[in-house]
């Protein structure tokens, strides 16, 4: 650029580039302006004002400004650790690593860097991960990222379709099924309540608490205490379910099994068929056919009368599902009026009570500005975490919620309750202001299941602050609480999932942060013509933001109080 | 792009990264980005289409990392990498009213050959030559270049008419360029970087 500074540009350079960078240049033009760089210096000029242009471009065009790299980042995961992987950024120091992240890092770049390093992994050994308890995790995170843990799901033989008034259901490794998570092989534990599990093979089976009971394959359970009603389609006949002494094979719908601690049972048909087989294996098998039922003790089996009322089935646990949505809810409908009413609640949307036709999602905070509504655009209203309860579903690229929040905060905190249903890309939009100024914040997803606040504290430079590995593929399809705080006074930037704090990290550099123009689910990358999609894939039906640092208890009982699960 | 493959298929030279070693190149390639960009809006004079060849251009070098030399200047390998990508697009786009032609693209991909000027350097600098214009100046280019208004929209709001104000922002653009080049010369001084003004 200084080699030739001593040469101006001509008048006539100035006139033709006017109309290159700001207008539309003609044939005729473009003539012009290549006969103009042939003259002395000329060429030169011209490539110091577009430099200039470019620069420009890049430090004040929204949306410009950020490093996106999966290598980059800051230190995440040190005091509050708790059962997420640790993100890979920990090994690095986080000002070396600002210094590389540059303004822009495009897609394709990040997809084949995450793909080699993807490749990496795999070539590391991997240590046993417990996904469904959530177990703490192994100091060495290299083997914890979702992309690894994809397999999991083959070794389930069921899954936990629903739980109603359970004290959750105690998973082979001590741990605690949530509804929606496949359940492998081994020895359960249900103290009350009912759960219904699916069985791969098809089969239904409703449980009722107390009960111990192990599940065999997708096609045979053991049940060692309390009551289980199970449907057997089709497709699953022969499905079995063993008791202390018999082994009772379904040959048609619907039956029941009751065991109490003695070991003692019985079986009542309830539709179609069943076979009795002993284990002594003395006797042959005895069909047992509809509107039977049987005592089952040491001795032959008695015949007993049948109690088609006392096996809750899979109308049961839906309808008391219902009620106990219904109470929930209510829970969280107190709760969440008392955040809205607070006067540091910036934007509040609830996500209830919209017709399908409703493309404005009306703030509920105190704050009475219009532009704080939010706009919806594309998104379709689906069902919420509870029966009634309504979201917005974010599918296409173009689905998003718009809203402007003017103002400058020392904090910030921010908290959804969001289901995600793909990682889809390696960013997926939480809460992203258009572009990427001084103060502007951006809340994200890697497709990694990182959490990531981007704060532009920098003209040049984007401050990022990630959340160790959070979620996977189990968690697709869940409802989850995330939320994120700043806190300007502490310095600390605070990453929580489900109520709990995942990383606490410090703020690189403070500044004030800004919302402005913002988007839910999606962004707005402005004069980017080669757009980086960051939209979400997945369902919102909460949504907060607050210009107040919330302390861990605040966020925990934010999340006790929403729970549908 | 002839050139290229003949020059990196060859590779079998004994200093190439190490492909264990790719958060380095990662590293590279996200320290390159502006520049390259700078360099692509240069040649193609556009910023649409700069950032179009910006992508290919990565993914190749993403390809070819294993033909990067150690030791060797990245910035200028890249470039070159850039380049062909350019005159890729000018080949593909054959048929589309582009700006230069080949002949034109190759002297000003040459004006870059002895600019090794740090990108984060005149980025710096450009910073503070901005914090240097007048109010009025600077409200043009947020309008133009943050809040990418219109040049009709400016042109209202300035009260001036459209070419006014495209004129008015080469003008801006050339008193940036006069203070970076005094400020980078300064700078060289005091670096003693030992590159100093030759003209």
């Amino acid at each position: 650029m200084k080699d030739n500074s001593g040469l101006k540009p001509s008048r006539e350079l100035m006139r033709l580039m006017a109309q290159l960078i700001d207008g539309s240049l003609d044939d005729a033009g473009r003539a012009s302006l290549r006969a103009e760089l042939d003259r002395p210096g000329q060429m030169e000029a011209y490539r110091d004002l577009m430099l200039v242009h470019a620069c420009l471009l890049l430090d004040l065009n929204r949306g410009r400004g950020e490093p996106t790299s999966p290598l980059t980042g800051s230190v995440s995961g040190q005091g509050g650790a708790t059962e997420c992987a640790p993100s890979r950024s920990n090994n690095r120091s986080p000002r070396g690593l600002a210094k590389f992240s540059s303004w822009m890092f495009p897609s394709t770049v990040g997809a084949l860097a995450a793909s080699l390093v993807l490749g990496v992994w795999l070539e590391a050994p991997s240590a046993p991960s417990d996904r469904v308890a959530r177990g703490p995790v192994a100091n060495d995170t290299r083997g914890q990222s979702v992309l690894e843990s994809r397999p999991t799901p083959v070794e389930g033989v069921a899954v936990l379709a629903r739980e109603v008034d359970s004290k959750g259901l105690t998973t082979p490794a001590g741990g605690e099924a949530e509804v929606g998570m496949p359940l492998e092989a081994g020895g359960y534990r249900l103290d009350r309540g009912l759960i219904q599990l699916e069985f791969f093979s098809g089969a239904t089976v409703v449980v009722e608490g107390p009960a111990r009971f192990s599940l065999v394959s997708a096609e045979r359970m053991l049940m060692e205490l309390g009551k289980a009603r199970a449907h057997v389609p089709n497709q699953a006949e022969g499905f079995t379910i063993e008791t202390p002494r018999h082994d009772v094979v379904d040959l048609g719908t619907e039956f029941a099994i009751a065991v109490d601690e003695g070991g003692a049972s019985e079986v009542h048909v309830l539709d179609g068929e069943v076979e009795l087989h002993n284990h002594k294996a003395t006797a042959k098998p005895l069909l047992l056919s509809q509107g039977k039922a049987m005592a089952l003790t040491d001795g032959s089996p008695t015949p007993v009368r049948l109690r088609l009322t006392s096996f809750a089935g899979q109308r049961d646990i839906h309808d008391a599902g219902l009620a106990t949505a219904a109470g929930s809810k209510s829970k969280w409908v107190v709760h969440s009026k008392e955040v809205r009413s607070r006067k540091e609640t910036l934007v509040y949307y609830d996500f209830d009570g919209q017709s399908d036709w409703s493309r404005v999602l009306p703030n509920a905070s105190p704050a009475s500005d219009e532009r704080l509504d939010g706009a919806v655009v594309g998104c379709e209203w689906a069902e919420g975490r509870w029966p009634g309860k309504r979201a917005l579903s974010f599918k296409r690229s173009s689905d998003r919620v718009r809203f402007h929040v003017p103002g400058e905060f020392t904090s910030l905190t921010m908290a959804t309750w969001v289901r995600i249903e793909g990682f889809d890309r390696w960013l997926s939009s939480l809460m992203l202001t258009d572009g990427h100024q001084l103060g502007e914040v951006h809340w994200q997803l890697t497709n990694e299941g990182q959490f990531i606040l981007g704060v532009k504290a920098e003209a040049e430079k984007s401050h990022n602050y990630f959340s160790p590995f959070c979620l996977n593929v189990d968690d697709l399809g869940r409802w989850r609480h995330i939320a994120c705080v700043y806190d300007g006074e502490a310095g600390a930037v605070s990453h929580f999932l489900d109520g709990r704090l995942v990383s606490r990290d410090l703020v690189d550099v403070p500044t004030p942060l800004r919302i402005g123009d913002a988007q839910l689910g999606n962004w707005n990358p402005e004069i980017h013509k080669v757009h980086q999609l960051r939209s979400l894939n997945g369902r919102i039906d909460e949504f907060v933001m607050l210009s107040k640092p919330l302390a861990p208890g605040e966020i925990q009982a934010m999340y006790e109080a929403g729970r549908p699960y | 792009m002839d050139e290229l493959e003949a020059t990196t298929s060859s590779s079998s030279l004994p200093q190439r990264l190490d492909p264990a070693d790719q958060g380095e190149f990662v590293r590279h390639l996200t320290g390159v980005q502006s520049s390259l960009f700078g360099y692509l809006v240069t040649l193609l004079g556009d910023a649409n289409n700069a950032d179009y060849v910006l992508q290919q251009t990565n993914v190749v070098m993403w390809r070819r990392a294993g033909d990067f030399v150690v030791g060797t200047s990245f910035v200028a390998w890249a470039r070159r990498v850039a380049y062909f990508q350019a005159l890729a697009f000018l080949r593909d786009r054959k048929r589309e009213q582009l700006v230069f032609d080949e002949e034109i693209v190759h002297r000003l991909a040459l004006c870059f050959d002895d600019d090794e000027e740090d990108e984060d350097c005149r980025r710096l600098a450009l910073r503070h030559c901005m914090s240097q214009l007048p109010e009025r100046q600077m409200r043009m280019l947020r309008q133009r270049y943050w809040e990418d208004e219109s040049i009709r929209v400016i042109a209202s709001t300035e009260r001036k008419s459209e070419s006014a104000v495209r004129m008015a922002l080469m003008r801006i653009r050339n008193a940036l360029v006069t203070c970076l080049q005094e400020r980078l010369g300064q700078q060289d001084g005091l670096l003693d970087t030992g590159r100093g003004d030759e003209s």
